[in-house]
């Protein structure tokens, strides 16, 4: 008996801790249409399921930046408070963006991480004319339907597969000795709409430089077994492997190649899973010599202005004391994106409401170099993108000694990039 | 290259058998549908973690400690919860275990965050090169869960208890009538087969990064796995699982591997064409 009462105290104990969470959510919202001097932005992130590790971490970069401005003195004297919505799945991202436009009346929502729930909850937000500013979802297909309230600050896949061409192009193959057209390659993605996204991008451009593709490879990203894909390419040989993935795959893939004796020439990889730092406590010296290319974190301060150095400085600080850890071009990516919004579109919208945001948000200007990791913001159309920022800067990381640096380009590269690294030891 | 494929497949079905195993001894006694299976292995590879992390103890070594933790964890929860659900209708038993799951999933999420963990052993990319390539943590996991399957069976087919068991998954009431207790069966056999997840998840854990929706990657193909066959059979378990790991590896390796799931399910509807039981099952076993 006395062991159904412990059992029955910690369920209730664990509902509560749900229920109150929740709560708590509820009530900084109805607060902040009570007194009026807040500015109510939705906040919308895979914080629970499978995606939940960098949902959270992206909620907690926006809520950083929020932070500091409210204790700055807020946006024109109105603090910023955040609503928070989980959306693990594409229907919880159309329903939860439903609610934070009809219910909770959000003139702004931040969000997603992930490309797919992205273009669920974009959709929703364009029908009801709300603006959604995506900081790190980065599959074409979210700017490229032409809608007019979305703007997404960071990078977009077909940008990062053009860096990882371009450093094969422009690195690799003189490094190798050889003509970027003598090169093979295989592309390795996860099926999901980032991962088809990037593939699509990297098969295009590695074709226009006359690389041959021997292989492209689809594969679910929960998936618990990569051996057959890597037996396919130890037959195949290539000299490079694009991949793209989430981390459990990331971390599995590297792992069985190294396993199964398979060693290309270079693995060159794209954000995802590859630029955490899971990856690189779950592999230890397995991950050195991977290349990510991802947005830049810690970029050579050369390429900074001094306002960026010193917001760069602020908020590693701030972030490692909150959590222990190094901020990744992955968090980097929705701090941008909040710091644009917080403390340059919306203290110059004329009015918080769509049409005062979209014109602050298309008279933005950021130079490259004035944000903390090296971007800047002007939403021109590129690759036929309206809502885009078209300097948001990508590069190249490696792995070395199981930490992430900048190797590639040269303005931005703190370290040299090293071929001899991959699979050492 | 072949026999490289099956050889990897048969090392990876080697652990969704055993994984089987306890859902099938649960499944084929109580006629209890556990969706929380998954999360069990969850639970378990946690406790493995935290073991490892704070006590230094390896993995491998944990086995001793998770698997009868996990048994004890499971004999609790058949007493607050799963005993109540016996006899009781499908949509019941779905929507309880389902809940479970779901409970466990948010728990590991609120305790430990959505970090991946995992062990770095020295053996995580060793590998046996005997003509084929065969990785040692994989190696270990398979003779693991083989020698358990094997002794679960044992234990089935040659003890009183295994007996008691047996009559009860065959007809409930003559085993009552015949003086099982089979309350105390079922709170055992669920304990079993929570406590293999632990030893499963003991094994996996320097494969695999502890997070909390793993359990959802193994339980849906632990499930094929078991009904392919047969509701209750130990041997059909482990067959189904080595059959399993093989049509994944092969077709991963000629067809696109995002097509894998896609082909054992093609498979494992032609199969139950054919055998409707599944391979050892008893025809009408399901409605018991």
């Amino acid at each position: 008996m006395k062991s159904k009462a412990i059992f029955l105290t910690l369920f209730i104990w664990a509902f509560l801790i749900g229920c109150s969470s929740q709560q708590g959510s509820d009530e900084e919202a109805s607060a902040g249409e009570k007194d009026g001097d807040e500015i109510r932005i939705g906040a919308l992130f895979p914080l629970t399921g499978s995606l939940a590790l960098l949902g959270n971490e992206s909620y907690d970069g926006i809520k950083l930046v929020a932070d500091v401005v409210n204790e700055n003195g807020g946006i024109n004297g109105k603090q910023i408070s955040l609503v928070k919505a989980d959306a693990p799945d594409a229907t919880a991202a159309q329903s939860e963006a439903n609610r934070l436009i009809s219910q909770e009346k959000v003139p702004l929502i931040m969000g997603t991480y992930s490309s797919g729930l992205s273009i669920a909850a974009t959709q929703v937000a364009e029908r009801n004319g709300t603006i959604y500013v995506e900081s790190n979802a980065v599959s074409d297909e979210i700017t490229e339907r032409g809608f007019e309230n979305i703007f997404r600050v960071t990078e977009s896949a077909s940008m990062q597969g053009d860096a990882a061409v371009s450093f094969t192009n422009e690195y690799l193959a003189p490094d190798f000795g050889v003509k970027v057209d003598e090169l093979t390659a295989v592309i390795m993605h996860e099926e999901s709409s980032f991962g088809t996204a990037v593939a699509t991008s990297i098969e295009e451009k590695a074709e226009n430089l006359g690389i041959e593709l021997l292989s492209i490879d689809s594969y679910n990203s929960e998936t618990n077994d990569l051996s057959s894909t890597i037996h396919k390419y130890k037959e195949l040989k290539p000299d490079i492997v694009f991949a793209t993935s989430y981390i459990n795959d990331a971390i599995l893939f590297i792992q069985q190649s190294k396993q199964l004796n398979f060693k290309p020439k270079a693995i060159v990889t794209t954000s995802g899973g590859y630029a955490l730092s899971d990856f690189g406590e779950a592999l230890g010296e397995d991950s050195n010599g991977i290349y990510v290319a991802d947005a830049p974190s810690n970029p050579n301060e050369e390429a900074l202005t001094e306002e960026a150095i010193k917001l760069k400085e602020q908020f590693t600080e701030r972030w490692k004391e909150e959590h222990g850890t190094e901020l990744t071009g992955q968090t980097w990516r929705v701090i941008n994106a909040a710091l644009v919004m917080f403390t340059e579109v919306l203290p110059n919208a004329e009015s918080l409401d769509a049409d005062g945001i979209r014109n602050a948000l298309s008279q933005v200007d950021i130079p490259l170099g004035e944000l903390p990791n090296g971007s800047g913001v002007k939403f021109n159309e590129i690759d036929g993108q309206p809502g885009q920022n078209s300097r948001a800067e990508i590069v190249m990381m490696q792995w070395q000694n199981e930490d992430l640096n900048l190797v590639w380009p040269g303005d931005f590269a703190t370290e040299k990039a090293d071929n001899s690294l991959l699979f050492s030891k | 290259m072949i026999l490289q494929l099956i050889a990897g497949g048969i090392l990876i079905g080697g652990v969704y058998a055993l994984m089987a195993v306890g859902l099938t001894l649960i499944f084929g006694v109580m006629r209890i549908v556990n969706f929380a299976h998954g999360e069990f292995v969850m639970v378990g590879m946690y406790l493995t973690f935290i073991l490892y992390a704070s006590l230094g103890i390896d993995p491998y070594l944990s086995v001793l400690i998770v698997t009868p933790f996990m048994f004890l964890l499971g004999w609790m929860l058949n007493g607050l919860l799963i005993k109540r659900l016996i006899g009781a209708p499908h949509v019941t038993q779905i929507f309880v275990t389902v809940g479970l799951s779901m409970l466990l999933m948010s728990l590991a999420l609120i305790i430990f965050g959505a970090d991946y963990l995992s062990v770095r052993s020295p053996l995580t990319t060793q590998v046996l090169d005997v003509g084929v390539l065969l990785g040692v943590p994989q190696v270990i996991a398979f003779i693991i869960s083989m020698m358990v399957s094997v002794i679960i069976y044992l234990f089935l087919k040659k003890t009183f208890i295994g007996k008691a068991i047996r009559a009860t998954t065959q007809n409930r009431s003559s085993a009552t009538l015949m003086g099982v207790d089979v309350k105390k069966i079922y709170a055992l056999t669920f304990a079993i087969g929570t406590g293999l997840t632990g030893l499963c998840a003991a094994i996996l854990l320097p494969i695999y990064p502890a997070y909390p929706t793993i359990g959802l990657g193994f339980v849906l193909m632990t499930f094929v796995v078991v009904v392919m066959g047969g509701l209750g059979s130990i041997p059909g378990a482990m067959i189904g699982g080595i059959i399993i790991g093989v049509i994944e590896t092969v077709s991963a390796f000629y067809f696109d591997p995002g097509w894998k799931e896609a082909f054992y399910f093609v498979i494992f509807i032609l199969i139950l064409l054919i055998r409707p039981q599944g391979f050892f099952g008893q025809i009408g076993a399901e409605e018991l």
